[in-house]
């Protein structure tokens, strides 16, 4: 046979195989959080709507509500703080304001954020808490959440308005628009990207552990105020498994569950609002 | 008043490039009468484009283009004038040579620049928006779908759109870089007619390749070549008697074949 359709074939193997094996862990790990999962709250509903007890970790009543809202109240305000500071930044690193050259630093270095590890956010608010002589609350974990989220989301916000080609901005120019109107077109241009940023700043903020261990307090009570301390699943899900109590350890894989939800509602949420945007963008001809 | 909106270049150099190594105009020195239609035409990348986006300043938007010289509109030196620049690109309208939809629907993309130069009323706009859309011929064929996205027009269609759009905030001057270049003969005619139509208000300067349409519209041709504007004047002078070898060979076409780019990919593509 010909080496090249042996080469073809030998690839065309591997690259099935590779894509099983991927599909397959995911398939795995998807599938028996949401069977043993899915199986925990048929039973027991309630666990999922339930403040805890005071001994729930030890095996005692109640359930983990206190956080599923707390990663809420956690990571939505995250969000939006992360979201409005990455549209300024992005906005000014596309602008005609700032020179390329430091656009292109300042990208290199959200790049370096996006891929340093969650915990260093959480110690550095803590090493500030200390210094400030506080301690971790709602409020210090919203603010490691935000810090974590607003790499990703700057660095699709840029991207987003680099991809509005340069014609759309010579044609609103051209109208006779100021610097901010053109601006505020470019950004309605850029919104499906925009809202891509966003959506996946929130589902990296919500699926979060490390960011939040040191800075939010950690407790079993419901969050009750900014300053007080605060829980979040992916928290709540290490603890539980890490219980003793066969039966705790049950209910991380409803909470898993419940929190593999809320990613999977927010993705759908994201693919619906991006297309309903990108009906009005220009493709290219 | 027909002198306020003659326009002149005066020794009108454009770089491009960090190190100003790639000049696209050189030392170039014309003259747009007032209330006449001038083609500019020349080979491509002769400078063409160039010259006419620094007509109403775009190349400011540039971080790499610089332009040095002098251009007067009326008697006013625009790169030196105290008019915000944005009031000034209202006055010069452009349609650039690549059709472009806003992302919104077919009316807001034209009533868009009359909103933000002013408050017109629900009912002002409408008629402006059909009137804007009229004259590019392109009403009969939007005028149902108004609220679809401009971006799912046809290419043709988009390119109209941008003209109307341009029209619609009413500059006196009117810079259109091959705006008929995506039409059939039909639409080209319509907006043709609409450019012989807006001569009697405006100043108007096209871009085109088509020598059969510089031949139908144009008062005062500029021929370009290689950032030079090596001829100018009337017309009738230029297209018959042009002085130079290289617009002679331009203009006259070595057997015809240079006239019509459009004819050339046509040939190319059947073959
Ligand atoms: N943004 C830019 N950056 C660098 N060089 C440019 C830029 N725009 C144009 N040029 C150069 O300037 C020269 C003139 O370009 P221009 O677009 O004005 O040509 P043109 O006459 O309009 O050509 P065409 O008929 O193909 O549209 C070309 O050599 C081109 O490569
Ligand atoms: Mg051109």
């Amino acid at each position: 046979m010909n080496r090249r359709y042996v080469e073809q074939y030998l690839i065309e193997t591997l690259i099935r195989l590779s894509a099983v094996l991927v599909v397959g862990v995911l398939v795995l790990i998807i599938g028996m959080t949401l069977y043993k999962g899915g199986q925990v709250l048929i039973n027991q509903p309630s666990v999922a709507f339930t403040a805890p007890g005071p001994l729930y970790l030890l095996g005692g009543s109640g359930g983990f509500l206190h956080a599923i809202l707390g990663s809420f109240a956690i990571v939505l305000p995250a969000t939006v703080i992360a979201t409005v500071l990455a549209i300024a930044s992005g906005l000014y690193l596309q602008s005609d304001y700032c020179s390329e050259r430091f656009a292109r630093a300042v990208n290199v270095l959200l790049y370096v954020l996006w891929g340093t590890p969650a915990i260093v956010y959480g110690v550095f608010v803590l090493t500030l808490l200390i210094m400030l002589e506080s301690r971790s609350s709602l409020i210090a974990a919203t603010f490691a959440v935000s810090l974590l989220q607003f790499p990703i989301i700057a660095r699709f916000v840029d991207e987003a308005l680099k991809s509005v080609s340069a014609d759309l901005k010579e044609t609103v120019y051209a109208l006779g628009t100021t610097r901010f109107e053109t601006l505020r077109l470019l950004l309605r241009a850029a919104l499906p990207g925009v809202v891509a940023g966003v959506i996946m700043g929130f589902a990296r903020g919500l699926g979060d552990g490390a960011a939040v261990l040191f800075t939010a307090g950690g407790g079993i009570e419901m969050p009750s105020g900014l300053n007080d301390p605060a829980t979040t699943l992916p928290i709540l899900i290490f603890q539980q498994a890490s219980s003793a109590y066969p039966s705790v350890r049950e209910d991380a894989y409803a909470a898993a569950f419940v929190l593999m939800m809320l990613v999977l509602v927010l993705v759908a949420f994201s693919k619906f609002i991006a297309r309903r945007f990108s009906r009005f963008a220009q493709e290219d001809h | 008043m027909s002198d306020t909106s003659a326009i002149r270049t005066e020794n009108l150099n454009l770089f491009y490039g960090r190190d100003k190594t790639n000049q696209a105009l050189k030392q170039v020195s014309v003259r747009f009468p007032a209330n006449q239609l001038t083609t500019i035409i020349g080979p491509s990348g002769c400078g063409k484009s160039s010259l006419l986006k620094s007509l109403n300043r775009l190349h400011d938007l540039k971080l790499h283009a610089r332009v040095e010289g002098e251009v007067y509109v009326g008697q006013d030196p625009i790169y030196r004038s105290r008019e915000p620049v944005p009031d000034l690109r209202r006055r010069i309208g452009y349609v650039s040579q690549k059709p472009t939809a806003l992302p919104m629907s077919i009316y807001r993309n034209v009533a868009y620049g009359p909103k933000i130069h002013g408050r017109p009323s629900r009912q002002e706009l409408d008629e402006l928006v059909e009137r804007s859309l009229r004259k590019v011929n392109l009403w009969d064929e939007v005028k149902d779908r108004l609220n679809a996205p401009a971006a799912d027009l046809s290419v043709g269609q988009i390119q109209r759109l941008s003209l109307a759009r341009s029209l619609a905030v009413e500059p006196e001057v009117v810079l259109c870089d091959e705006v008929t270049s995506a039409l059939d003969p039909i639409s080209s005619e319509r907006v043709e007619e609409t450019l012989l139509a807006l001569k009697q208000d405006y100043t108007i300067i096209m871009v085109t390749h088509l020598m059969p349409q510089v031949q139908r519209l144009a008062d005062h041709v500029v021929f370009m070549y290689l950032g030079d504007a090596l001829e100018q004047g009337p017309a009738s002078e230029v297209l018959d008697a042009p002085s130079s070898e290289r617009a002679r060979d331009f203009i006259h076409g070595h057997g015809g074949g240079a006239k019509s780019p459009s004819g050339s990919v046509r040939l190319a593509s059947s073959g």
